[in-house]
């Protein structure tokens, strides 16, 4: 049996915790009807819609794919679409307290409006967002650090989900660097990375990278730079830069880095959500006594099955194994 | 002034009224389209807002309820919450739902657009377009016959989404009361009306039954005598847009009533108050001619607004009252405004906003609103709400409510359209009208004017206007209390 192998294995046993915000990807599938006489536009006649867990909701879809139990600490509106979440955290067998919902909160969602005749290929035409009013409901603040307070005992990980709807704050953020100093905290932040000093790992892409040091990344040169910035500057132990089809690299304190180029051989269909991927992918793999460098592994094994799926997708334990069999 | 016509509104009662048909939710879900998604090329619409209005035959309900009718309304909506929804609001507006069946098997139709700066981008339809299956034609019809026994007229709105099949058809109009039934028709097959008293088509879909071009009376007659042949209606009224409204009681009689709205924005909904306001006031003994002139008033309220909205019969009598431009005309919704602005845009015109309380109206505010409107073709005032007034300037303020400051401004000559605003500051307000110039006073020189970017960043300015010194709402209030010897009591404000 292989490192890995045994890595896997240990998988099932982890209990993660995700604290982020949730997101209501919607996929609303139609075909043209005809043109409407109210104005120059297409009606499209709704056949049918479909809810995918995104964001955090889609970390927690990951955790539980590879096996292992979620925590998530997260806020839901009281709204049909929160209702469809909360009903997917329950059938993921999460643990439950942490999840918050409140009237005075819209579930974000993501509405994708794609179109097409029956039997053929539905383009999507519009997006249609419901993003939050940018803070919290009174009280509601207090709640999710209770929340986060009361399984930190429970959970050996935590992975900070964080798409800046407005779950994670600085007061959150500054309890998690405290928490990393008796557990790993790895933190997957679309905007507010420089709130995480101090925690286990940052999992940036590209982008991510260069709006927090200001270095454009073209080269791997321009890579190895910003990365070992940030892991420095954000005060981690490591830091895992994931560089779309140009694979990952992982800066570790000891200033040692490791280039890992794509795995998996399948076709790139659809990015999205492989981010969330990777963060849990990686969380896993050292709560099960993996190395930075076997976590990294890992999680690139992960995120090549995913990315050969539309939408937000995950990978199972077994697509993993497979992946990663030369 | 057309002291019959007011008289014939006021004193037509509160008749029975039900209104049968397809019951439609239409949905607006607005927002802003300022960004391309990273994963399709495509808009994304951030949504600021969803609104939801009663659509179809739930509209004509509304309608009706709206001018003084007592009024129920059968149909049939899907266990789900749209349906639940579009129950509420015929409840909420005070209209009978014991007749509106809840059908497992369809969606509630909904008609949703999506709407950015007020250009529809698409619309999504919900719906299951079947008829009715055995079971639910006989619970409709038993849960309808007391209330089609007992009306003084019963309308039929037919939106060709599966409530009416024949066989329903044919029993509302066996059982129905009074003057008989009122059909908004739809489709090709008309026959299926056979024994109404009154049909309304718009000029497309009489255009479909005939095979005739409408452009003219005798057409017209042609198509009415067509009509009366396949339905054996008596009276005929065909909607013509911004031509007004066609109607006929026999093949030699018949004219068209021109429409009287300036100007148009929205035609949703239109047919359904011409058929409530036909049905309440010929219900009520109202002649066909004098019915159809208050249809034609009632028409150019509601195409005046956006979305649909009913109209009453105080504003019926407003519109036969008088005939100079009634301050009313100049007082929109934000969404109303932000449309009048871009149609005068559109024309080449200038639009010149500001914003203030106009709390007592004083020599200050008139010269700095005559300045405004010197800059541009129209100008617009927002003006604060009570609750925004109060935040802004102390409990005791406003001392004028809205209304009377909405009302005293449209009233003024320089003042074109006055609308109000219910936040802190004008910022988003000025987003949803663009205007081409932003005026303050000068007083704001240094405070930083909310929508300045906006409006740079849209190809219009910013202008500052001398203030006269010494003039304000605040000064005014402290010389009569001065005068009037009052002590003040600061913990008041």
């Amino acid at each position: 049996m292989t490192a890995i192998d045994k890595l896997l294995e240990g998988f099932p046993g982890a209990t993660v915790g995700v604290i982020g915000d949730s997101v209501a990807d919607v996929y609303l599938l139609g075909r043209p009807e005809r043109i409407s006489r109210e104005a120059p536009v297409m009606v499209v006649l709704r056949e049918e819609e479909r809810l995918i867990p995104g964001c955090a909701a889609n970390t927690v879809n990951n955790l539980v794919a590879l096996g292992c139990r979620a925590a998530p600490v997260t806020l839901v509106g009281e709204d049909p679409p929160g209702r469809q979440l909360k009903r997917f955290f329950e059938s993921c067998n999460a643990l439950q307290e942490g999840i918050l919902s409140s009237p005075d909160y819209q579930t974000v969602t993501k509405t994708r409006i794609m179109v097409g005749d029956a039997n053929r290929i539905k383009h999507q035409v519009i997006r249609v967002d419901h993003e939050p009013q940018g803070h919290l409901p009174d009280g509601m603040a207090e709640k999710l650090e209770a929340a986060i307070d009361r399984l930190n005992p429970q959970v050996d990980a935590w992975l900070v989900s964080d798409y800046n709807y407005c779950i994670v704050s600085e007061r959150v953020a500054r309890k998690f660097a405290t928490i990393a100093a008796e557990k790993a905290v790895v933190v997957d932040s679309r905007f507010q990375m420089p709130l995480f000093k101090g925690v286990t790992c940052l999992t940036p892409n590209e982008s991510e990278a260069e709006a927090v040091t200001g270095i454009p990344i073209r080269t791997r040169e321009d890579a190895v730079e910003a990365g070992g910035l940030l892991l420095s500057r954000l005060e981690a132990e490591a830091l895992l830069l994931t560089r779309g089809n140009r694979g990952m690299m992982l800066f570790e304190r000891s200033g040692s880095l490791t280039e890992i180029p794509v795995a998996g051989k399948g076709e790139v269909i659809d990015v999205s959500g492989a981010g969330d991927t990777v963060a849990a992918a990686f969380t896993i793999a050292l709560v099960a006594g993996g190395t930075f460098r076997e976590a990294a592994r890992l999680a690139n094994g992960a995120a090549g099955v995913v990315v050969t799926k539309p939408g937000a997708a995950t990978c199972s334990l077994d697509e993993l194994r497979t992946n990663l069999t030369p | 002034m057309n002291t019959r016509l007011i008289e014939v509104i006021r004193s037509a009662g509160r008749p029975d009224i039900t209104v049968v048909g397809d019951l439609i939710l239409d949905s607006y879900v607005m927002g802003e389209a300022g960004r391309i998604s990273p994963e399709a090329p495509i808009q994304v619409l951030d949504v600021k807002e969803d609104r939801a209005t009663l659509g179809g035959a739930a509209n004509v309900a509304a309608n009706l309820r709206a001018l003084g009718a007592r009024v129920e309304c059968c149909g049939v909506v899907g266990k789900d919450s749209n349906g639940d929804q579009l129950i509420g609001m015929l409840e909420a507006a005070g209209v009978g739902t014991t007749a509106v069946l809840r059908d497992g098997s369809r969606p509630t139709v909904c008609k949703t657009r999506v709407v950015s700066r007020n250009q529809q981008l698409l619309r999504v339809d919900r719906e299951k377009r079947t008829p009715l299956g055995p079971d639910e034609t006989t619970r409709l019809c038993q849960r309808m016959t007391p209330f089609l026994k007992r009306s003084a007229a019963v309308v039929v709105s037919d939106y060709a989404k599966g409530t009416l099949s024949a066989d329903i058809l044919q029993f509302v109009i066996t059982e129905a009361g009074g003057f008989g039934v009122l059909v908004d028709p739809k489709g090709a097959d008309y026959e299926r009306y056979r024994g109404a008293r009154l049909i309304t088509p718009n000029r497309r879909e009489a255009e479909q039954y005939t095979g005739l071009s409408l452009d003219n009376v005798d057409s017209l007659l042609e198509a009415a005598d067509l009509l009366r042949c396949g339905t054996d209606v008596r009276e005929v009224v065909i909607t013509l847009g911004r031509d007004g409204i066609f109607h006929s009681t026999s093949p030699v009689n018949g004219s068209v009533m021109p429409a009287r709205a300036r100007s148009v924005y929205d035609v949703t909904g239109a047919g359904d108050t011409v058929i409530a306001i036909l049905a309440l006031f010929l219900s009520t003994g109202t002649a066909l001619e004098d019915a159809v002139r208050i249809a034609n008033a009632g028409a150019g309220i509601v195409v005046m607004r956006l979305g649909v909205a009913a109209p009453n019969r105080d504003e019926l009598i407003e519109i036969f009252s008088s005939r100079v431009t009634r301050a009313h005309d100049k007082i929109l919704s934000r969404q109303e405004a932000a449309i009048r602005a871009e149609e005068i845009r559109r024309k080449g015109e200038k639009v010149v906003f500001t914003n203030g309380c106009f709390d007592l109206l004083h020599g200050g505010h008139l010269e700095f609103l005559r300045k405004a409107k010197s800059l541009g073709d129209c100008l617009m005032v927002g003006v604060n709400d009570d609750d925004s007034v109060r935040r802004l300037k102390g409990k005791v303020r406003p001392i004028l409510t809205l209304e009377e400051r909405l009302d005293i401004l449209a009233s003024l000559q320089f003042v074109d359209i006055a609308t109000s605003f219910s936040e802190d500051d004008p910022g988003n307000l000025v987003e949803e009208v663009t205007p081409d110039i932003l005026v303050k006073g000068e007083d704001w020189r240094d405070k930083g004017v909310k929508g300045r970017e906006w409006v740079e960043s849209h190809g219009g300015e910013v202008q500052l206007i001398p203030l006269k010194q010494g003039r304000s709402t605040s000064a005014i209030i402290e010389t009569i209390l001065d005068r009037f010897g009052v002590k003040r009591n600061d913990s008041d404000r």
